[in-house]
């Protein structure tokens, strides 16, 4: 694994995030929350404290393929955010977590529970920004609505 | 003990309060930060100070008349406090609601 590597998540590791099921452990759940399609190996090991032996961690998420090094191997993987391919409840759920980090789980349920029609979409944007705002952070829920608002308006 | 009107009065407030704290504490992890988890910090740090107060009551009796006044004073400022931040606080989250 190289320091300048720039790690991404595979749809494999999307769909284990977001699964209820416990397939991997706390530590490796918690290593493959910070991999986000932006920071480096190096950025990782460096700020990352909250991961056991992180250098470690990351090698076996790779190994088991749950995350990639080259963003071009990975399909619909979330931590792109902006590949036109990638689904837009993927791309809402990136967002969520990149800005809410672990606390990002009940806006990601309101996302996988909306139906995928414009209105519905729009809908869910608004009741996420409000549990946002009323529950998380203020700041937050307006970067998230208007980044959500982006994502739809893309596709 | 003498089991007069007061004391179970007072029993039954504490018990009240302790179950607040409860209610207060255990939610607390479901609200980080935002307009609602800003607000609980406050009510909680309020919650802890009745309770608190509450469980002193049995030790009033014992102190001078104008300290009991400063008291009963305190107990009311702090509950009009507490009564405005909790209106306010719904006042904003159906505010929010319903935009």
């Amino acid at each position: 694994m190289q320091p300048d590597w720039v790690l991404y998540r595979t749809q494999k590791g999307e769909e284990c995030l977001l699964s209820h099921e416990r397939e991997i452990s706390a530590n490796l759940r918690r290593a493959l929350l910070v991999v986000n399609g932006k920071s480096t190996v190096a950025d990782l090991l460096k700020t990352v404290f909250w991961v056991n032996d992180c250098s470690a961690t990351l090698k076996e998420l790779l190994d088991i393929g749950l995350i990639h090094h080259e963003a071009s191997a990975v399909q619909g993987g979330a931590g792109q955010g902006q590949d036109a391919g990638t689904p837009i409840k993927m791309q809402l759920v990136a967002i969520a977590k990149e800005l809410l980090g672990d606390e990002a789980e009940r806006v990601i349920r309101k996302i996988d529970e909306a139906e995928t029609t414009p209105a519905a979409l729009e809908q869910m944007l608004v009741a996420c920004k409000k549990l946002i705002k009323l529950t998380i952070s203020e700041e937050k829920a307006e970067v998230f609505l208007l980044r959500g608002r982006a994502v739809i308006d893309k596709s | 003990m003498n089991l007069d009107v007061t004391t179970i009065l007072n029993l039954v407030a504490m018990l009240i309060m302790f179950y607040c704290l409860y209610l207060v504490l255990s939610l607390k992890s479901s609200i980080p930060g935002g307009m609602v988890g800003k607000r609980w910090n406050f009510l909680t740090g309020l919650v802890v100070l009745f309770t608190i107060g509450y469980l002193a009551t049995p030790f009033f009796g014992g102190l001078p008349t104008e300290i009991q006044h400063l008291l009963v004073s305190l107990i009311f400022v702090f509950g009009a406090i507490y009564v405005a931040v909790t209106v306010r606080l719904i006042f904003n989250i159906i505010q929010e609601l319903t935009q």
